[in-house]
């Protein structure tokens, strides 16, 4: 009896540790979809995810207000609650013109990707440290966002959805190194792979496959190619932090500090349909990828 | 049954703070890179317990693993296997190992989370081949953070524990 139970424990135990591989081989094949169970699961979480978002705000604005307060008790009662009023309103209203601004540097964005948009709010960042991934809630549009679609600030390129939930979705990150980009630098006209890094200093990531022959130098400005056809042609993407040319080989490396502080992301736009196929007579005449181009950057017209 | 989907169900809850703290507090890239595997530890602690069988350890470890990679945005199934992995270790070597005080609680949750990124890393890179060793270097930091984080995590999940524990003094770690 005691045998039969062990061994049944030990066969379930089997079980267990056979299934993620089986689900591990089965994600390898189609890595975004979903199952019943895993839309059912996120679908439940990503309200409380939300309310406890919005908790922890409220008590963080509620905190950052009673160290307001404590400052100024040594001052008379009367001056104190006038202080902390003014204060309030004051920061009340430079939140607004923050959001403002942010608003309207996406609006800005929206006219220029050629492309429809929709905006999300950041939710969730990665419970993890060796991933890169953020979930954003979708302000309408439930339905039109699908894997793969790319999703940018107006500080440059965030990264590319990765799952779908309803109006939730993951964003995997420019930086995880997962991600990969083509890219151009537009002051040599090099070309590269963009990689994210499991940097331990921060968020970075590196160009691959940048022919050693290319004059990189750190500052220069990295945007993405178009090639592919995921991301728009000429989106900022960060700045070469740091570059390693050996004496041998074809490529160098480059690493890169992105454009994008995605510690403090609010909102960002997803990019709901590929950009249209570049003109093929803009690509003949233009013959280079330099900035000075005025072409340089924009989608062909639509 | 109760007992295991009540920790499978704080396990869920601990994810979704975590997450929803970290998106709302913007505390800069410092936070996420020590960002504690409170999975882990509830999975660890469930382990350490003894209480259940082989089986049913490995499949709350696997559930834990579930939820891991639906919250990490890590491939499917990757954590599941880590977490099951980690809790049959914890289980087996519950009747070797006695946790007891907040030293060795820290010590056991280092090692143990040191071991399990090593682990998600070795896994990661051999199924997806792309990504290579560098998430290694992320574990360390994330190790401490969750050693540092154990002992309060244990007390809270010591008091789930006497719910179902008649007698305090089996509950193994303190």
């Amino acid at each position: 009896m005691i045998l039969s139970r062990r061994i049944r424990q030990l066969i379930i135990a089997v079980l267990v540790l056979g299934l993620p591989a089986l689900v591990l081989r089965a994600h390898a094949r189609a890595p975004d979809e979903l199952n019943f169970v895993d839309r059912a699961v996120l679908r439940a979480s990503a309200p409380i995810q939300h309310g406890l978002s919005w908790l922890f705000q409220s008590v963080a604005h509620v905190w950052s207000r009673y160290i307001y307060l404590v400052d100024l008790r040594q001052e008379n009662q009367r001056l104190k609650t006038e202080t902390a009023q003014l204060r309030a309103d004051l920061g009340r209203a430079r939140l607004e013109a923050a959001r403002t601004t942010r608003l309207e540097q996406l609006l800005g964005l929206r006219t220029e990707v050629p492309s429809e948009t929709l905006t999300a709010r950041i939710i969730g960042i990665e419970t993890s440290s060796m991933f890169r991934v953020i979930r954003v809630r979708l302000d309408r549009g439930e339905g039109e966002v699908k894997p793969g679609m790319p999703v940018l600030t107006p500080a440059g390129v965030v990264g590319r959805v990765s799952r779908v939930f309803g109006r939730y979705c993951d964003v995997l990150l420019t930086v995880d190194p997962k991600s990969s980009i083509d890219v151009v630098l537009p002051r040599t006209g090099g070309r590269g792979v963009l990689k994210g890094m499991a940097a331990s200093n921060g968020y970075r990531a590196r160009i691959d496959y940048l022919l050693r022959s290319d004059e990189v130098k750190e500052g220069d400005e990295v945007v993405t190619s178009g090639v592919g056809g995921v991301f728009p042609r000429g989106l900022p993407v960060g700045k070469v932090s740091q570059v390693g040319r050996r004496d041998f080989g074809l490529y160098q490396e480059a690493q890169v500090m992105p454009s994008v502080d995605f510690s403090r992301l609010e909102e960002v736009l997803v990019v709901l349909a590929p950009p249209p196929p570049p003109d093929p007579d803009t690509q003949g005449a233009q013959g280079t990828r330099h900035a000075s181009d005025p072409n340089y950057g924009l989608g062909a017209p639509r | 049954m109760t007992r295991a989907l009540t920790y499978i169900g704080f396990g869920w809850l601990c994810l979704l703070v975590v997450a929803a703290f970290q998106g709302a507090v913007p505390l800069g890239w410092g936070t996420y890179l020590a960002a504690p595997d409170i999975l882990l530890v509830v999975t660890l602690f469930f382990g350490l317990q003894g209480r259940d069988e082989v089986g049913t350890t490995c499949a709350v470890g696997a559930a834990m693993g579930y939820l891991g990679d639906l919250f990490h945005g890590s491939p499917k199934g990757l954590h599941m296997l880590a977490y099951a992995l980690a809790a049959l270790g914890a289980r087996l070597a519950a009747s070797r190992l006695l946790v007891r005080g907040w030293p060795a609680t820290m010590l056991v949750t280092l090692m143990a989370t040191l071991g399990f990124g090593a682990l998600v890393t070795v896994l990661r890179a051999s199924f997806e081949p792309g990504v290579g060793w560098e998430p290694v270097r992320m574990v360390p930091m994330a190790a401490f953070a969750t050693a540092l984080g154990a002992p309060w995590l244990f007390r809270i999940l010591e008091r789930i524990e006497r719910r179902f524990v008649r007698d305090a003094r089996a509950i193994r770690p303190i």
